[in-house]
């Protein structure tokens, strides 16, 4: 036997003599029970420690020694003692069966802790046991009684009374304080007991008036039957503490009441007939008990559940204060309840007319092509009339959106809420959209711009082919001529698909920016160009660039090819035969705390058309079809460049040569 | 014959196809140029064979203007087969779609037909 088991049952041996001490000390003269049977709560929770094991078997021989042995020590007859020991074993194993089977928390839990009383439920199952228990045992008790003497059915229902209330009043306290006192940790104290609201003071205010009662009504009183007065106190333990104290008190209050009736003192005192006091106090203390226990379980689960929705809601607003879509919750005037900080940043404040209402022009929802939604069509609108949207595209203007955002929303009636609640969730698609149309009209443009020179190949191909079977070749310049556009239409292609690498790479390519000496990227670039045109016999363009242009900080790479397009786009687009004149300058601004270096391209060529400055740099966008080959990439992968370097680009007429001057700033290396 | 293709290297090809066959062809790059044939009083082509996506509109749209002129002519639009939505909406018109690259023959063949069906209709 292990040292903590011995300490366990010396102390639960102890714990049950004192207990059958103290149920045979309260007896009334003339009658053969008791008026309280503790050792019947004792017995249980020594059992439960162990549960159905084999050390429980010796608890039980223990148990019915000690009932029997104090029975016989303090005068009671063999017959009777033997028969109480072993009703007090019946009643313990059928509690034990009950409750290991209804609650398994409280049986054979070991070192655990055991569980806690505060659930109604608990609570219903643990007296619905006791009170089986009692009448399983009173089948033995009451009939040894009635073997030796005079019975009656007030005994019977003493002593289930009793011994039902004594195992209600007993087991769970001496399981929590046998937790209590194996746990030193403070903690698992507080956890042991739960949160007392009121403090110590209120702790002993309640003894104080509990025990001003008790004295009053059944110590100073004999008189008067009014013992439920003093149940008054009862009420305060069970609906302001938690179920251990209020345990102790109605235990307490047992004890006072128990004394007071041996001592012949209080209400019950004047009652003559033994049986019938010892039925009537019986009957309070378990009134006392059941009273007690029942408000201070139901105050617990109210505050266990009141914790968990606290907890739940703390969740829950959690989770949709972080979400990425917004949610919206209206009660059934469209009056908003809740609003998650997304859908804050979506609605952002609209602007109100004079007369309080929002401003339509400016604020509100569309269809997808534009079209207003009626009042009536908005997704709370349908979902308040019992419909439901499920992932409706609108386009939602506002403020700061004012070309829109397009959302896609779900809105639905919360079905059994009062008043009628509607959730709406936005998710914001505006980005999705757009790459999405992006991509689509990127596909075709790529395909057009391929297909185009594929059909050039093609064809004329074909047509020589045809030619050569045939035996008839056109003659040699019309051969050359042929040949000369399917490789420029080659070329074409070549030329597309590295500026659709050009440009994944101007979006993919990590940038690790370092110091670049402008001024010799643009004189490089400027001397490749100047050769190229050499090389095909066209006019050399004159390109300027000073030796002093400040460093930028940039990519060297992708720099170049910003370099590359621009005045490779001044150069080829010039007016037929006309030199191409170019000026490269740069200038350092420090502009919003980031220096910045702005570069400029100007030259002396055809202009862009009016009102497509901008256009210039959209993908595919060519300002001149006729006459310049072009894929429309080049400029939109100058804008990518720059804008990743944290740079803006812009273009306009050159004014002096009447050019154009494109001008993209980088941060400045210095 | 009116050819309406932005593209000259195809526009030259697809004149070339069809110069064999004998007809009398123009060439234009875009809808603003086709429609200002409209003001040439004494010209009327028996087809108009166009590009879908030209640089300043599509060549329905351009088809809708045109025939306001020309009432009844018979047309053949020149594709890039992509997406279903093109391909539903020139249906809808009753022409003769090419998807490019095309062949010579496609490409006669579907002007043939078309010619057949114009002359049909008028």
């Amino acid at each position: 036997m292990t040292r903590g088991r011995a300490v366990d049952t010396s102390a639960f041996a102890a714990y049950s003599i004192a207990a059958a001490l103290l149920g045979r000390w309260a007896m009334l003269e003339g009658s053969n029970l008791a008026l309280v049977w503790p050792a019947a709560g004792v017995a249980a929770a020594w059992l439960a420690v162990d549960g159905w094991s084999r050390w429980g078997l010796v608890d039980l021989a223990l148990i019915f020694v000690i009932v029997a042995g104090v029975d016989l020590a303090t005068g009671a007859g063999a017959g009777i003692s033997f028969g109480m020991a072993f009703a007090t074993v019946v009643q313990t194993v059928v509690f034990g069966v009950l409750i290991g089977r209804w609650c398994p928390g409280w049986w054979g839990f070991g070192t655990e802790p055991p569980a806690r009383a505060d659930r109604m439920r608990d609570l219903g199952l643990l007296l619905a046991a006791a009170l089986l228990a009692a009448v399983a045992s009173a089948a033995l008790g009451p009939a040894s009684v009635v073997s030796v003497s005079d019975a009656s059915w007030e005994q019977i229902v003493s002593w289930v009374l009793g011994n039902a209330t004594g195992v209600a009043a007993i087991f769970p306290l001496s399981l929590t304080a046998r937790h209590l006192v194996r746990a030193r940790d403070p903690r698992r104290e507080t956890a042991a007991v739960g949160p007392v609201r009121g403090g110590r003071v209120e702790v002993v205010a309640l003894g104080a008036v509990s025990v001003v009662a008790v004295w009053l009504v059944f110590f100073e009183n004999t008189d008067v039957p009014v013992p439920f007065l003093a149940l008054t106190s009862s009420v305060w333990a069970g609906s302001r503490f938690p179920p251990v104290i209020a345990h102790v008190h109605a235990l307490l209050l047992a004890v006072a009441v128990t004394v007071a009736t041996v001592l012949d003192r209080g209400p019950f005192a004047v009652i003559s007939d033994p049986d019938g006091r010892t039925l009537a106090l019986q009957a309070y203390v378990a009134m006392a008990v059941v009273l007690t226990l029942a408000l201070s379980v139901a105050r617990s689960e109210i505050l266990g559940l009141d914790e968990r929705l606290r907890q739940q809601a703390a969740l829950v607003t959690t989770i949709v204060d972080t979400m990425a879509d917004g949610v919206t919750v209206l009660d059934g005037n469209g009056r908003v309840l809740l609003r998650n900080p997304a859908a804050e940043a979506l609605a952002e404040a609209p602007k109100r007319t004079t007369d309080g209402d929002i401003d339509a022009a400016t604020y509100g929802f569309r269809h997808p092509d534009g079209r207003p939604v009626a009042p009536e069509e908005t997704p709370m609108a349908v979902a308040r009339a019992g419909g439901s949207v499920d992932r409706q595209d609108l386009l939602l203007r506002s403020a700061t959106a004012p070309g829109g955002r397009m959302l896609e929303v779900t809105a639905r009636l919360l079905p059994d809420t009062d008043p009628s609640l509607v959730v709406v969730v936005f998710h914001d698609v505006t980005a999705e959209r757009r790459e999405r149309d992006e991509l689509a009209s990127f596909a075709g443009v790529v395909a057009h711009d391929l297909l185009n020179p594929l059909t050039v190949v093609d064809g004329w191909s074909e047509a020589l082919l045809e030619e050569a079977r045939a035996g008839v070749p056109s003659d040699l310049d019309t051969q050359v001529e042929r040949l000369d556009r399917i490789q420029r239409a080659a070329q074409r292609m070549q030329h597309l698909i590295n500026d659709l690498l050009a440009y994944t790479t101007a979006r993919d390519r990590t940038i690790n920016p370092v110091r670049v000496d402008l001024a010799a990227v643009a004189q490089d670039v400027a001397r490749a160009r100047i050769d190229a045109n050499r090389v095909r016999d066209m006019p050399e363009p004159v390109i300027d660039v000073p030796p002093d242009l400040p460093a930028v900080l940039a990519e060297p790479v992708l720099l170049r090819q910003v370099v590359d397009n621009l005045i490779g786009n001044a150069v080829k687009y010039v007016a037929p035969g006309v030199q191409p004149r170019i000026e490269v300058r740069a200038r350092s601004h420090g502009s919003d705390g980031t220096p910045m270096v702005e570069i400029e391209v100007s030259d002396n060529g055809i202009g862009i058309p009016a009102g497509q400055h901008q256009q210039v740099f959209d993908s595919f966008h060519r300002a001149h079809q006729d006459g310049y080959r072009g894929t429309g990439l080049g400029l939109s992968i100058v804008k990518r460049i720059v804008e990743r370097h944290g740079g803006t680009v812009a273009a306009r007429d050159n004014d002096g040569a009447g050019g154009t001057t494109m001008s993209v700033s980088f941060p400045a290396a210095d | 014959m009116l050819i309406v293709e932005d593209d000259s290297d195809v526009r030259d090809w697809i004149a070339h196809c069809l110069l064999r066959e004998g007809h009398e062809l123009r060439g234009v790059p875009d809808g603003a140029r086709a429609l200002d044939l409209l003001t040439e009083p004494d010209y009327r082509p028996d087809l108009v064979l166009m590009d879908y996506a030209l640089p300043d509109t599509d060549g329905v749209a351009l088809l809708e203007e045109l025939a306001t002129a020309w009432d009844g002519v018979a047309a053949v639009f020149v594709t890039v087969q992509w997406t279903g939505e093109i391909i539903a909406r020139i249906a809808d018109t009753g022409h003769e779609r090419v998807a490019k690259p095309f062949d010579a023959d496609d490409l006669r063949a579907a002007v043939r037909r078309a010619l057949a069906a114009g002359s049909g209709r008028e």
